[in-house]
């Protein structure tokens, strides 16, 4: 090969690279981003917080007045300054006055209104009182009657009896021979059987009380437990006895008296009653046994009367209760009144109501502790023929009223004591109080499971009644039989008186039957119709509720006359600035806000929105400055009063600033700025905010030059140092110290795209 | 990979002067007139060798001018970790000079690298033409006492591998403070005995009659060695030259020892930091590479093949 050749085309070749070198150079630069870089410093995050806001008033007044009033003319426009007392607005007067006019006929309506329901609700107060006064009447006579007639109807049979025995004695000597005895069993017989129907009689009369009485106490239980559970608080019906209200009790007395004032005949009546049933237990009281009270005792009685004690054992009997034994049974009836009817069953022959403990004839009402022919109302404690009322205590012939105790014959009015004292036998009296009452199908429910729980009771009881009269009639039925065969037997003219005599005792027998049955039932009935009459009637509280729209109205007219005595002229309430008006001259006035006024003397404040991150560095106390538009508006160290969040607004919070009273800087209404800066403590590692980058982890990272070693020489490239924010604002971040040391170049700023590795030339 | 390449280059090298020598010797033959099946046959059989001997040129061209996807479906399954087995094609299937632009214009490391190793080669040259001539000719044509002792050790020397001399090399440079310099590489390559040792053997084929009449006409030991020994071993000297420079362009070791910066490096290091994304741009540079050492070898070619020629029929 040619050797100038050879040598051209190595100089080609070296020029080549020459050339290519420089390019590949150049190429290379321009590659590389040109940074500005800075070092990590010690310095303080200043927090600089600009707000615009507004300079608005302390407090807003509302200007009212009464609605529906015609707007004569209004004197103030919106804006304007008015002082205290200034004339705002007019109302039309002859408007005003027509309404003030029917406004006090409306309130002549109303006042009549009112009495009507007043009268309205003392008529019905007055009939209900009268109607527990009948019913109480009407217990008390009939009971009395009853016993009347009872003690009547016996005394018909005595007689009756005696007539029968006088002609038998007289007839003794003619018919020696024959054999009395067996008719004188066969008579016993036959008494003892109707006895016994008479007592089966008033056991199922009792147990039908009974049974009312539970079905009562049950209801009413019903009844206050709901009205306990609905908050209201009634009257509490703690005693079970369906006790006649007070009132009715208090007239009774006056009743039994004038009974008692027709003469004491009437009243020994009972007493015979009495005497006569219990003449074979002499011996007992005599004994002062009487808290042994059994039934025995009661059957006795049948042999007595039979045996004609007169009725002088009276007051043989009578002083019983000045024995000690007396004492005792008062105390005895007393407990009894309260454990219920417990003692009921084990008493013969008296016709009692709840828990009492009657023994022979006595008629008595709830809870009477009778003792021989008493008619007792509630609670009463009667001995010997004692008529009583509410929770009387009567021994021996006493009529008492509420809560007396007689003693041998005396009339107790209320509350008396006229011997021993005995106050504690007084039942309490109870209101039936208008309780919510629990809807009907619960109480029909609680009353029919009460008396189905009674009706194996009543039902053996009828039983008894059935199978007493039975057996009475079948006695009856072999007593004549033996006195037809007997008189058979006789002379024809002696049977014919005889069997007119027993016929005359049969009939009076069986007189005296149906009196004690239709005392018991009297005594049933019209303790029941007390009862009822005691419900109160349904609370109606109409005539309250019309005096109340009757004062609310007054109210009404005072404020219609005092707006008249003014001359229907509305005035400021305080020195003030108009921002609203909300009436229009000739338009009526609504129940709103008339006008807004502006109160000047409580002074101005600054109202802002902050963002989230403006509100995490100012608080509550914090100086601010506040600048207006113009360089003279300036206040400085004012204290922040408020910083809340905005309710509508979700990260927005409200600042409120007081502007000083004093000062006269800023007015109302204008626009102004409020300025605050915040230091933060000294952070050693603060770099520009530009320096932080964030990956697609949300990391925070920057970027360090590093320089290191290649084959073009040293060369600058990017490296990335995680790092953590401590506190940042507009320009600056505090970065937590460890990763990144003052030493190192932060680069915050390039030319063009940086990433980790990048190559990179920094300019000065 | 690049160890490979080098490998092959400097056996390209060689395989080429070889090829050229068996083209001489082809002609002598002729002129003697052998028989003509035999040489048929030689020719055959020479043909083949040069054939292999020359493949990693054309395979290092080829790929100069493949593109990225071209390499990865050949090489892939070698450098890539893709399955199969790797494969070549002579010719590009779409052929481009993106690697080639690449390396010489995006690639201002290839420069760096470019320009220290022909640096590095030239010093070298230079040092061992300035230290290793005097040398060659004063153990060639002077006579002095442990003369033989110490051919001996330049012998030794010469045999000696890299490997054996790096510690003590190392050592040395560290206390001379010359580690992570270019001097670290160039020095000990100038003081190489290999050059020494070469033109020694030519420096000694001058003849004596020559040098006698030199003297006879009044020349001086220094007018003897620059007018007539220096002219008379231009052979050998350009041999070594030649065989020096390629063997510093190719140094690998000594750079990667003794520096530590990589802009010192020169470009037989380049390669080593190419990977599989770059392979078209290793191919090109190893064309580039193959540039230098060819056009010295074709500048040299006379003097090395008079030079072989002279050794071997004066010894």
């Amino acid at each position: 090969m040619d050797k100038k050749r050879l040598l051209r085309i190595t100089a080609a070749f070296f020029a080549c690279m020459l050339c290519f070198t420089v390019i590949s150079r150049a190429a290379d630069q321009m590659s590389v981003a040109a940074v500005v870089t800075a070092r990590p410093e010690n310095k303080m995050i200043t927090h600089d917080i600009a707000v615009a806001g507004k300079v608005t008033q302390n407090q807003e007044l509302a200007v009212t007045t009464e609605p529906d009033q015609r707007v004569k003319s209004i004197y103030v426009s919106e804006g304007d300054r008015v002082k205290k007392g200034d004339l705002l607005f007019e109302i039309d007067l002859t408007l005003l006055e027509e309404k003030i006019l029917a406004q006090q006929q409306e309130m002549e309506k109303q006042q009549l209104t009112v009495g009507d329901a007043k009268s309205q609700k003392e008529v019905s107060a007055q009939q209900k009182a009268s109607q527990q006064a009948q019913a109480a009447e009407q217990y008390a006579l009939s009971t009395h009657s009853a016993g009347v007639q009872l003690s009547r109807a016996r005394e018909a049979l005595d007689e009756a009896k005696k007539e029968l025995k006088r002609f038998r004695k007289k007839h003794q000597n003619e018919s020696a021979g024959q054999d009395s005895s067996v008719e004188a069993s066969l008579e016993q017989a036959c008494e003892e059987k109707a006895q016994a129907y008479i007592q089966a009689q008033q056991e199922l009369a009792q147990v039908q009380w009974k049974i009312e009485n539970a079905v009562h106490t049950a209801l009413q239980q019903a009844v206050n437990n709901a009205s306990r559970m609905g908050g209201y608080a009634p009257p509490a019906l703690e005693d079970t006895d369906p006790v006649p209200d007070a009132p009715v009790l208090l007239e009774e007395p006056d009743e039994v008296r004038t009974g008692s004032s027709d003469g004491a005949g009437e009243l020994d009546a009972p007493e015979e009653l009495l005497i006569e049933d219990f003449a074979g237990d002499r011996e007992l009281s005599e004994n002062g046994a009487w808290d042994d009270v059994q039934a025995p005792v009661g059957h006795s009685g049948t042999e007595s009367y039979t045996q004609e004690e007169g009725p002088g054992a009276a007051p043989d009997w009578a002083p019983a209760e000045n024995e000690p034994g007396a004492g005792d049974i008062t105390i005895e009836g007393a407990e009894i009144v309260g454990g219920g009817e417990a003692t009921d069953a084990e008493t013969d022959g008296s016709v009692g109501g709840n828990g009492s403990t009657g023994i022979g004839g006595n008629i008595g009402g709830n809870g009477s502790t009778g003792t021989g022919g008493s008619i007792g109302g509630n609670g009463s404690t009667g001995t010997g023929g004692s008529i009583g009322g509410n929770g009387s205590t009567g021994t021996g012939g006493s009529i008492g009223g509420n809560g007396s105790t007689g003693t041998d014959g005396s009339i107790g009015e209320n509350g008396d004591t006229d011997a021993d004292g005995a106050d504690d036998i007084i039942i309490e009296g109870m209101d039936g109080g208008g309780a919510d009452a629990p809807s009907q199908e619960e109480l029909d429910r609680i009353e029919q499971s009460v008396r189905d729980s009674y009706a194996s009771e009543l039902l053996a009881a009828q039983q008894k009644v059935e199978t007493a009269l039975a057996q009475k009639q079948e006695a009856e039925k072999a007593l004549a039989q033996y006195q037809q065969e007997r008189l058979e037997a006789g002379n024809a003219q002696n049977a014919q008186s005889e069997k007119q005599l027993i016929a005359n005792v049969k009939a009076a027998q069986q007189a005296y039957e149906d009196a004690a049955i239709a005392a018991n039932e009297a005594a049933v009935t019209s303790g029941r119709a007390v009862q009822q009459a005691g419900i109160p009637d349904a609370s109606n509280s109409s005539d309250r509720m019309n005096e109340i729209t009757y004062e609310q109205m007054e109210l009404q007219l005072s404020k219609l006359e005092k707006l008249k005595q003014e001359e229907g002229r509305i005035t400021a309430p305080c020195d003030g600035l108009i921002t609203k008006i909300q009436v229009i001259t000739g338009e009526k006035t609504t129940d709103t806000t008339a006008m807004l006024l502006t109160d000047l003397s409580k002074g101005y404040r600054f109202k802002g929105e902050l963002t989230k991150e403006q509100e995490e560095y100012i608080a509550v106390g914090d100086s601010v400055t506040l600048r207006g538009s113009s360089k003279k508006q300036v206040l400085e160290e004012l204290p922040v009063e408020s910083v809340t969040e905005d309710e509508s607004q979700e990260d927005i919070y409200q600042i409120t600033v007081q502007i000083p009273m004093e000062s006269d800087v800023f007015e109302l209404g204008a626009g102004a700025t409020l300025e605050f800066s915040k230091k933060s403590e000294a952070y050693p590692v603060c770099v520009p905010l530009s320096a932080l980058r964030l990956d697609e982890k949300n990391q925070t990272y920057v970027l360090v030059t590093e320089q290191y070693d290649s084959v073009l020489g040293t060369e600058i490239r990017a490296r990335r140092v995680d790092v953590t924010v401590l506190e940042k604002n507009e320009s600056y971040a505090a970065l937590a110290q460890g990763g990144l040391t003052s030493q190192q170049e932060v680069i915050i700023s390039s030319n063009k795209a940086v990433d980790e590795g990048s190559r990179v030339r920094v300019q000065e | 990979m690049t160890g490979a390449k080098k490998g092959r280059s400097v056996m390209q090298g060689s395989g080429k002067s070889k090829r050229k020598s068996s083209r001489k010797r082809k002609i002598q033959r002729k002129e003697r007139g052998s028989g003509s099946a035999g040489r048929l046959l030689v020719y055959t059989l020479l043909f083949l060798l040069a054939a292999v001997i020359f493949f990693p040129i054309v395979f290092a061209v080829g790929g100069a001018f493949m593109q990225q996807w071209e390499l990865k479906e050949y090489l892939g399954s070698v450098l890539g970790g893709a399955q199969g087995m790797a494969s070549w094609s002579l010719v590009p299937k779409a052929p481009t000079l993106q690697p080639l632009v690449e390396v010489l214009i995006d690639s201002p490391q290839f420069f760096v690298m470019f320009w220290n190793s022909m640096r590095i080669s030239v010093f070298i040259l230079i040092g061992q033409i300035v230290f290793g001539v005097p040398a060659a000719w004063g153990l060639a044509r002077f006579s002095f006492p442990g003369k033989r002792l110490l051919l001996m050790l330049y012998i030794v020397l010469m045999l000696m591998p890299f490997q054996v001399l790096m510690l003590p090399e190392y050592l040395v440079l560290d206390d001379l403070c010359l580690l992570d310099t270019h001097w670290a590489v160039i020095l000990p390559a100038v003081f190489s005995t290999f050059p020494v040792f070469i033109m020694y053997r030519f420096f000694c084929g001058i003849p004596e009659a020559v040098l006698e009449a030199a003297r006879i006409d009044g020349a001086g030991n220094l007018q003897i060695f620059l007018r007539i020994g220096i002219p008379l071993g231009a052979a050998g000297i350009v041999s070594a030259s030649i065989l020096g420079f390629l063997e510093s362009w190719n140094m690998i070791e000594q750079p990667m020892t003794f520096l530590k910066t990589k802009a010192l490096w020169p470009l037989s290091l380049y390669l080593p930091e190419i990977g599989l994304e770059e392979a078209g741009a290793g191919f090109a540079a190893a064309l580039l590479m193959l540039i230098p050492a060819l056009l010295l070898f074709l500048s040299g070619q006379e003097y090395l093949e008079q030079g072989i020629t002279a050794a071997a029929v004066k010894e």
